[in-house]
């Protein structure tokens, strides 16, 4: 486990993130994982959910996909 | 008195013979002359021959009249006049005639018959139809004159020689390629593979044993308990007390990881088709190089330990630096990459190469201002071997499976990230259980590698979305 793993967030968009007006960064909906000093950075501007990376949850998810594809 | 014999003309009759009176009137014995009596008897003969050849198509009464009259001047030719002689020499030569047409008509027919049933059986046409011969000179000469009544032969070309008609088939049909041959060519035509972003772009060295210990350098101490300081140097005055520096030093430690292939084929599909051991080879070294490439690039030993660590797993996601915080108006993807490289560089880890997908790397060269120009200055340049650089970083087209369109990935020149092979590849043939016993070959092919990450050049690999660096950098 590194660096990334621990500074992680998990963030929802509850709407399209457009801070220039011209360009959709994050659409509503979608789900992205955003170092947190970026979301430190915007959290005041998006209407998001703002999780912490679910190591244990992650980890059985992708084992039990990784299962699957054998 | 004798009788002549001359020949018959025929080439394809027996040898017709005329009875003729001598014109010296003596007994012959003249060059090509025999005497009357073997003259008949040679006629008689002949006769017979004509008899057998026509056979049930004989004129009876012909044959008979004919047979007569010979038997008559043979009985009598010692006492008859030559008056007489001559009339019985003309009236047989008359009869023998008529009997000689019927065998040449009859051999005529035959040869029709022929001609017409082998033109059944292969195809073939007359090029001149004998009906069409015979009405052309019918009309043309009547009693031996030639008229000027129209007449016309038609003669039919010849055909053409084409593949229809010239390779003829029998009942299994002709295999045509056994005239014209035939070019095989030998590249066996398959899918293109991906590049292989791993191989293609780090060093791997080869090490001789299946285990590998890094060390670490950990810089905690004693100096301060509290915080672990592990101290260093600082400006004094003369004869104060030097300040105190400690570390730790800590290991590391990676197994080798085999990355295998197996198969087995029939020993006569080997002989048959002698390229198949190199087509199992190349194939098989590609399919363990496109596994490497996955191992060694996505590979979390947490979730398939199997597998050594990729190159990827512990990566970085970008963190904002304040020169590149919420300021740059319209971001692209130049903007967002150079953002990376100033984040890596922050990070005391020295950018070196960018990974971005094939569509990103060809967007980027047309990228143009608000004006319409491209945007092209001395950050942003193409080297005479058509590498992009931007700032200084060579941006380096990968493919969509590796580096995803929506992804970049950022190495340092010094990379902390080590990949070791434990000995070369191998790739080689044997007899695998029951192979011996049916005629069957099997091949495999392996190797080892170790790869690791010390936690603390973990900076020296960024991965992340270009959407989370233009999320840190456009201006709001």
């Amino acid at each position: 486990m590194g660096k990334k793993i621990d500074n992680v967030k998990i963030v929802t968009f509850k709407e399209d993130y457009n801070p220039s007006g011209k360009q959709v960064i994050y659409a509503k909906g979608s789900e992205h994982a955003i170092h947190k000093g970026v979301v430190e950075l915007i959290k005041d501007k998006i209407k998001a959910d703002v999780k912490d990376f679910d190591e244990k949850k992650e980890y059985a998810k992708a084992k039990e996909n990784f299962e699957k594809a054998k | 008195m004798s009788v002549g014999i001359m020949g018959a003309g025929s080439a394809s009759a027996s040898r017709f013979f005329r009875a003729k009176l001598s014109p010296d009137g003596g007994n012959g014995g003249g060059e090509g002359e025999v005497s009357e009596v073997d003259a008949i008897k040679k006629i008689s003969e002949q006769v017979e021959q004509f008899k057998n050849l026509l056979g049930d198509k004989a004129d009876a009464n012909a044959f008979k009249t004919l047979e007569d009259k010979l038997t008559a001047l043979e009985e009598g030719i010692e006492t008859m006049k030559a008056a007489e002689i001559s009339k019985a020499i003309e009236a047989i030569n008359k009869s023998n005639e008529s009997i000689y047409k019927q065998v040449v008509e009859l051999q005529e027919e035959l040869a029709i018959g022929k001609e017409q049933s082998a033109g059944k059986s292969n195809g073939r046409t007359e090029l001149i139809a004998t009906a069409e011969v015979e009405t052309f000179v019918k009309t043309t000469f009547v009693d031996g004159k030639k008229t000027h009544a129209p007449a016309k032969i038609t003669i039919k070309a010849a055909e053409t020689f084409g593949y229809d008609q010239t390779f003829v088939g029998g009942e299994a049909g002709t295999d045509i390629s056994a005239f014209t041959g035939r070019f095989v060519d030998p590249l066996l035509n398959q899918r293109k593979r991906k590049r292989n972003l791993i191989l293609d772009n780090f060093d791997i060295r080869t090490i001789g044993v299946p285990r590998l210990v890094y060390l670490v350098k950990v810089e905690v101490g004693n100096t301060d308990p509290v915080s672990g300081d592990p101290g260093g140097a600082a400006w004094i005055l003369s004869g104060q007390a030097k300040p105190k520096r400690s570390f730790r030093v800590t290991t590391g430690e990676v197994e080798a990881k085999k990355v295998a292939i197996f198969g087995t084929i029939e020993d006569k599909l080997l002989r048959d088709a002698p390229s198949f051991q190199n087509w199992i080879r190349e194939d098989f070294m590609d399919e363990i190089k496109e596994e490497i490439n996955d191992g060694l690039l996505n590979n979390d030993p947490g979730v398939n330990d199997l597998a050594p660590l990729g190159l990827k797993t512990n990566a970085v996601q970008y963190s904002p630096t304040p020169a590149f915080a919420l300021n740059v108006e319209l971001p692209n993807y130049i903007d967002a990459l150079i953002a990376a490289i100033a984040a890596m560089s922050n990070s005391k880890e020295q950018p070196g190469k960018v990974f971005v997908s094939d569509d990103v790397f060809y967007r980027i060269h047309n990228l143009k201002s608000t004006d319409g120009k491209w945007l092209n200055n001395n950050l942003i340049y193409v080297n005479s071997l058509g590498q992009l650089f931007i700032a200084g970083v060579q941006v380096i087209p990968s493919d969509i499976e590796d580096v995803p369109s929506t992804h970049f990935l950022l190495i340092s020149a010094d990379l902390g990230f080590k990949i070791y092979a434990y000995g070369d590849m191998v790739f080689e043939r044997g007899l695998n259980g029951e192979d011996f016993r049916e005629d069957k070959t099997s091949y495999r092919g392996y190797q080892e590698f170790l790869s690791y990450i010390a936690a603390n050049r973990e900076n020296s690999v960024m991965y992340d979305t270009f959407a989370n660096v233009l999320a840190a950098i456009t201006k709001v």
